[in-house]
């Protein structure tokens, strides 16, 4: 009995932990869905790159071989986020500014299929570009912190805390929270939130829809890079991990209801949570597995998930 | 004369496949080419059978990789485990294919647009991972020695290319077939718009699950095929996004719109691809995904129509028999003759002795007479008196905290016609699609000859009697008028309740109604206002409606073009359908409307004869606001 509630206590902990990364992810995605209603295939692409961007970081300004400490970890996620960043302002520009206005003019499903297929070739040559360049051994990005971690001991019970899981749920929760209050707060948030609302009244009032895209897109694509960052030290990766991503993703964002930022953050640790706890009871293959049923589930009997609705008049 | 010459043009080319292949296996001796040859076809069929779901209704799949994985898999897998000849389990891997994807179709087709993409995505990756749980990595055919064909291995790699040919030519016919079908124009209107689609009659999700059961069936077979050519199987190379893609790729690169589109993006990519793959495959392993991606956004952002231009069915449909042939197959049986005349419009209403419109036969065909200086007697015959067809009792529906509609009840008999005014966001238009289906209500009911509507869908309403048109016109606007009539009466001609013929005898007669057959042969998207409202209504009218739904015809109209409508508006009107009509401009409205409903905040405030009703004072006050009340007594 207490070994069973040690087991939940730590997956508990576990769940958490990679939930906060989870969230981060998912609220990229998020932030692109809702303000330019761009369904992004390639988001699982963004962030395999934001790892290898992170991974790069450290392999050129570290020469230690045993790994980065907390500042290297910091230092070479912001890279990636400012990398992603970039990307993702060059990717809008060139590929999906000519596309976004067919997008948003037309309600029915002929806009969304031109950018669904058009991100779906983007992820294709991310991925095997990435495959190309990098090669498929997996890679990881060396940290002592990895592989230490805080035992708490609770009367018979130990609980193992990772020390750069944790680094990365309060990394992930403050950048969450400086967007959150940047999204409601600043003049660039309520412009954002403006041309999501209505792109065409907001030109009206004088916002530069361009500009908000290509903010969201940028910011989109650095947060899910930046998630990416974090959890490269962890996770063993190789080019084809955003397929694998892309879902945890989506799932999450879909439960948060598509459009709302914070719905994505609670949709994103949901998933961790349960693909943590079946993973007590399921193989490695079918835990895999798993979150895409979660997902089929939730978009045969939740698609408009649980904190919004998405209403289309006649 | 349009259906012989693309019967033609399709025989042509499949001929000259077979000639191209022909030569091929003679001329070509080296093995290398020969493969990618058979591949080339293979993938070629599975673009088209991607096709002939996807580029018929409109919804991407991103997951045809889980059909053809699970022909791929499934043939080798009876043959390592249970030593099935491939050529035996094929006719049931095709079968449980198209029994795959209906249950699938079942399940997903209900999810919109994006919803549906991301399913469909994720739908192989489950098999995926699953196989690999299943410990099934890799599955692999032994060589058989003896009774090749029953186990489809041949020495000659030449024989493989025989097979290809013959599904990929299957696969051509199949969706030729279709594309001319009744089937094929009910696709291509959901493709277009699929709620005006549903609320012309047409059942939009069988419709979308037939052809993805046709698309899955013939998906696997190719599948098959494939893995009894490669004799090995991984989950990624059959399960994987990238097979996906290959079906998408192809068949948006040649253009999704026409049959052969995707044999021609095959015919450039695939050997482009393993001829890449052949030249630098060996140190830039993954160049191919490269390619295929940079493929998708190249079409999509410079030629999304891909490079064979789009063909449309209906065409094919509408000219299946020939205009003399009808009127020659009329005048042999005169009474099917006379019946017709009567059938035009609504069975049971016959305009009698003395109507002002009426019809006169001459040498070009069917003439309508109208002559709406005096208003119309219409003389109702055959018909049960049956006085309320509508019914509306306490219908409520709130949108989050506002309440649209409140308590709403009334009913509509026939031949009346029912105007509803009130301000914008009173509820006029949640009352529409609520008696359409679109919308459920909260609570209350509605019923048609007394048969509750409320769990039936947007077509079995549709089909119940209820025509309808939008306040924003939703016309097929790829299709040309004549085209988006048919599509009318498309679920009348589905349901057999009429022929082809009489069809095209009905059309004809509402285009001339609608004054219409001028632009008959013009594409929607680029008529006048005016017009693409009368195709709406032509819509409507030609299956017969019991109750006719007509939102806002006017809106958007100048003074001009408003007229024009009220002119049409009142010629229907003359035949005695039944009406509801929702307008803001008052004089249209009273010129045309037997009684009146004002709404007010989802509420009705005031019903009655319409001099009297727009002469309350509620009424004034709900339009025009308090001060206004009593300028109006005065």
């Amino acid at each position: 009995m207490v070994y069973q509630f040690e087991a939940f206590l730590q997956t508990l902990i576990n769940a958490t932990l990679l939930g906060g990364v989870y969230a981060l992810l998912c609220v990229g995605l998020a932030l692109i869905f809702s303000v330019m209603y761009i369904v992004n295939f390639a988001q699982g692409e963004f962030m395999m790159l934001g790892m290898y961007a992170a991974a790069f970081a450290v392999a050129v300004f570290s020469g230690s071989s045993t790994g980065v400490g907390v500042l290297g970890i910091l230092g070479s996620s912001a890279l990636s986020g400012v990398t992603l960043f970039i990307v993702g302002v060059l990717i809008y520009s060139i590929l999906l500014r000519p596309i976004i206005a067919t997008t948003k003019s037309s309600v029915r499903v002929d806009g969304h299929y031109v950018q669904l297929t058009l991100t779906l070739g983007l992820s294709l040559i991310l991925s095997n570009g990435a495959l190309i360049l990098f090669g498929s051994h997996p890679t990881i990005v060396k940290t002592p912190l990895s592989n230490s971690s805080w035992i708490m001991n609770l009367g018979p019970m130990s609980i193992f805390v990772n020390q750069m899981r944790s680094l990365t749920f309060i990394v992930a929760c403050i950048i969450g929270i400086v967007l959150v209050s940047v999204m409601t707060k600043s003049r660039l948030g309520r412009d954002l939130i403006a041309t999501a609302d209505n792109a065409e009244a907001s030109t009206y009032m004088g916002i530069n829809n361009n500009v908000s895209y290509v903010i969201a897109f940028g910011m989109g694509a650095a947060i899910t890079g930046l998630g990416g960052a974090l959890i490269a030290a962890n996770n063993p990766f190789q080019p084809y991990i955003g397929l694998e991503y892309v879902v945890i993703m989506y799932t999450g964002v879909v439960m948060g209801g598509m459009k709302s930022i914070k719905g994505a953050w609670i949709g994103g640790m949901v998933v961790a949570y349960v693909q943590e706890f079946t993973g007590l009871l399921l193989s490695v293959e079918l835990q895999g597995a798993s979150i895409f049923v979660v997902f089929l589930l939730l978009l045969l009997f939740k698609p408009n998930g649980f904190f919004g609705q998405i209403v289309e008049r006649a | 004369m349009l259906n012989i010459r693309s019967s033609l043009i399709t025989n042509c080319v499949v001929i000259a496949i077979i000639g191209m292949v022909a030569v091929a296996q003679f001329t070509l001796t080296n093995n290398y080419y020969i493969s990618i040859l058979n591949l080339t076809l293979l993938w070629a069929a599975f673009g088209v059978s991607w096709n002939i779901f996807s580029g018929s209704t409109g919804l991407i799949s991103f997951g045809h990789a889980l059909f053809f994985g699970y022909g791929a898999y499934l043939i080798v897998y009876l043959q390592v485990y249970w030593s099935v000849p491939p050529l035996w389990s094929l006719p049931f891997i095709t079968l449980g294919g198209a029994l795959l994807g209906l249950i699938i179709g079942a399940l997903l087709i209900r999810l919109e647009g994006i919803y549906f993409a991301l399913a469909t995505m994720a739908l192989p990756l489950i098999a995926l991972y699953t196989i690999s749980w299943l410990g099934l990595q890799e599955l692999a055919v032994r060589r058989v020695s003896d009774s090749s064909l029953r186990f489809m291995q041949f020495d000659n790699p030449s024989d493989y290319v025989w097979f290809s040919v013959v599904i990929l030519i299957t696969v051509i016919y199949i969706h030729n077939w279709i594309t001319r079908s009744a089937l094929g124009i009910r696709l291509s209107s959901i493709h277009q718009d699929s709620l005006a689609a549903a609320t012309s009659g047409i059942n939009v999700k069988r419709d979308a699950i037939i052809a993805l059961t046709i698309s899955a069936a013939l998906s696997a077979t190719v599948g098959s095929l494939y893995a009894t050519f490669i004799r090995i199987v991984t989950p990624e190379s059959t399960f994987g996004l990238l097979v996906s893609a290959q079906a998408l790729v192809v068949a948006i690169v040649g253009g999704v719109g026409a049959v052969f589109g995707p044999v021609l993006g095959a015919l450039i990519l695939i050997p482009l691809s393993e001829w890449i793959e052949a030249v630098v495959g060996g140190q830039l392993f993954g160049i191919q995904g490269v390619l295929y991606g940079s493929a998708i956004i190249i079409a999509m952002l410079w030629m999304p129509q891909g490079i064979l231009p789009p063909t449309t069915g209906i065409l094919y449909f509408i000219n299946r028999n020939s205009r003399a042939n009808l009127f020659n197959k009329l005048r042999k049986n005169n009474k099917r003759y006379t019946e017709l005349y009567a059938n035009l419009l609504r069975p049971n209403i016959v305009t009698g002795s003395g109507a002002k419109i009426g019809f006169s036969e001459s040498e070009q065909g069917i003439n309508i007479i109208d002559n709406l200086e005096c208003s119309p007697e219409i003389t109702i015959k055959n018909v049960k008196q049956r006085d309320g067809i509508l019914e509306v009792n306490q219908l409520c529906k709130n949108f989050g905290n506002v309440k649209a509609l409140q308590d709403i009840s009334f009913r509509v008999n026939r031949g009346e016609i029912l105007g509803i005014i009130g301000s914008n966001g009173a509820g006029k238009t949640t009352l529409f699609n609520m008696l359409n289906g679109i919308i459920k209500q909260d609570s209350g009911n509605i019923t048609i000859f007394g048969i509750d509507t409320g769990k039936k869908s947007i077509h079995a309403i549709a089909r119940m009697g209820v025509g309808r048109t939008y306040q924003v016109a939703r016309p097929f606007e790829k299709m040309t008028v004549t085209e988006n009539i048919w599509v009318g009466a498309m679920s009348l001609y589905s349901e057999g309740q009429v022929a082809h013929s009489e069809l095209k005898f009905r059309v004809d007669n509402i285009q001339k109604l609608l004054e219409l057959t001028s632009v008959c042969h013009e594409a929607v998207g680029g008529l006048p206002t005016v017009k693409i409202r009368a195709v709406e209504l032509g819509r409507a009218l030609v299956a017969n409606p019991d109750v006719l739904l007509i939102d806002e015809g006017l809106a958007g109209l100048s003074a001009e073009d408003a007229f024009e409508m009220v002119r049409l508006l009142k010629k229907v009107a003359a035949f005695g359908i039944t009406t509801i009509i929702i307008e803001h401009t008052m004089n249209a409205l009273l010129e045309l409307v037997t009684r009146l409903i004002v709404m007010d905040n989802g509420k009705i405030i005031a019903e009655g004869v319409p001099r009297e009703v727009v002469a309350r004072p509620e009424v004034i006050e709900a339009y025009l606001g308090k001060g206004w009340t009593e300028y109006a007594s005065d």
